[in-house]
């Protein structure tokens, strides 16, 4: 199915924030890769194959930006990997998010100039 | 396979995609894939349990959601073998890993196909320095009897070359500040 230029740019911008989204996601918890999925599309509207999720999150831990360690959540279930933020992420992902919100309240006020 | 499926094709399919993932997994030498694959394994078998079908339509699903192994782990190799080539003797795997980088697209594929081209030009310049003693006429700056001037590489002789002996010392610099600047461009991404 053809998509439209306005959805190619939309596409190109959500993959952009994926990051942020991701660290935004385990601020509160550690999570591990399915739940970022879930999370994402239910909070976010952000769909992120596994494709993308998984380099993306080898990249967070390779920078210094999350940990992981593996665990069950009782005796009988399977162990998991989760992922969790470590300082340095917190302070990046303040970091993106005042970047993110300048950037987002110069667009707006760009928007609502007088033409 | 850590799973029990009943139905026999759904064990195939299975076993299939994880043979796939193991060829994928076997190009990657980071120290990250031991725990990818048991992970990438976990998932799966999530994916299987909570997806609507019979047994052999839920494995089927889950292999296509989860994705084809070398496409999921196309940018992984590709960074695999870049950083290999920069670190080790075998410097053809950073063409690979930047061709590979090129085949995902976006704009890291764009970067990676002038980091592309520019190693192409090193391999031709160290080329050109190498082989100019053995091939005068088929290596360097070329100039045929058209008028039409080549630099690199020619099965066919030229009519002249017009650096001369001077292609050895220029080959092998340029190179080597080529590969300096590729080497550098490349580190922060690997």
């Amino acid at each position: 199915m053809d998509r439209s230029p306005a959805q190619n740019w939309e596409t190109q911008l959500r993959k952009g924030v994926l990051e942020m989204a991701i660290l935004f996601a385990m601020r509160d918890r550690d999570r591990f890769a399915i739940e970022f999925v879930d999370t994402l599309r239910r909070a976010a509207g952000l769909d992120v194959p596994e494709g993308t999720l998984y380099p993306l999150l080898i990249r967070l831990v390779k920078e210094g930006w999350a940990q992981t360690y593996w665990s069950a959540a009782s005796a009988t279930d399977t162990p998991r990997k989760y992922y969790r933020i470590t300082d340095e992420g917190r302070r990046m992902l303040v970091e993106m998010w005042t970047r993110w919100s300048r950037l987002a309240q110069s667009m707006q006020e760009l928007g609502e100039a007088p033409e | 396979m850590n799973r029990s499926l009943a139905s026999p094709a759904a064990r195939l399919l299975y076993a299939d995609y994880l043979q796939r993932l193991d060829r994928s997994l076997s190009r990657i030498q980071d120290t990250v894939v031991g725990d990818l694959r048991q992970e990438l394994i976990q998932h799966l078998d999530d994916l299987i349990e909570r997806l609507p079908g019979d047994e052999l339509d839920r494995v089927r699903l889950a292999c296509i959601q989860l994705g084809e192994p070398s496409v999921m782990l196309a940018s992984l190799i590709a960074s695999d073998d870049i950083s290999a080539g920069l670190q080790g003797w075998a410097k053809h795997r950073v063409i690979s890993g930047l061709w590979r980088r090129v085949l995902i697209g976006g704009r890291g594929g764009l970067v990676a196909g002038l980091q592309l081209a520019f190693a192409v030009l090193m391999v031709t310049l160290v080329t050109i320095a190498v082989l100019s003693p053995f091939l005068p006429l088929h290596v360097g700056l070329l100039r045929y009897p058209d008028g039409q001037v080549l630099l690199g590489v020619s099965t066919v002789p030229a009519a002249s070359e017009v650096l001369g002996w001077w292609r050895m010392p220029i080959g092998v610099i340029a190179g080597f500040v080529a590969w300096r600047l590729l080497k550098r461009s490349l580190s922060p991404s690997t």
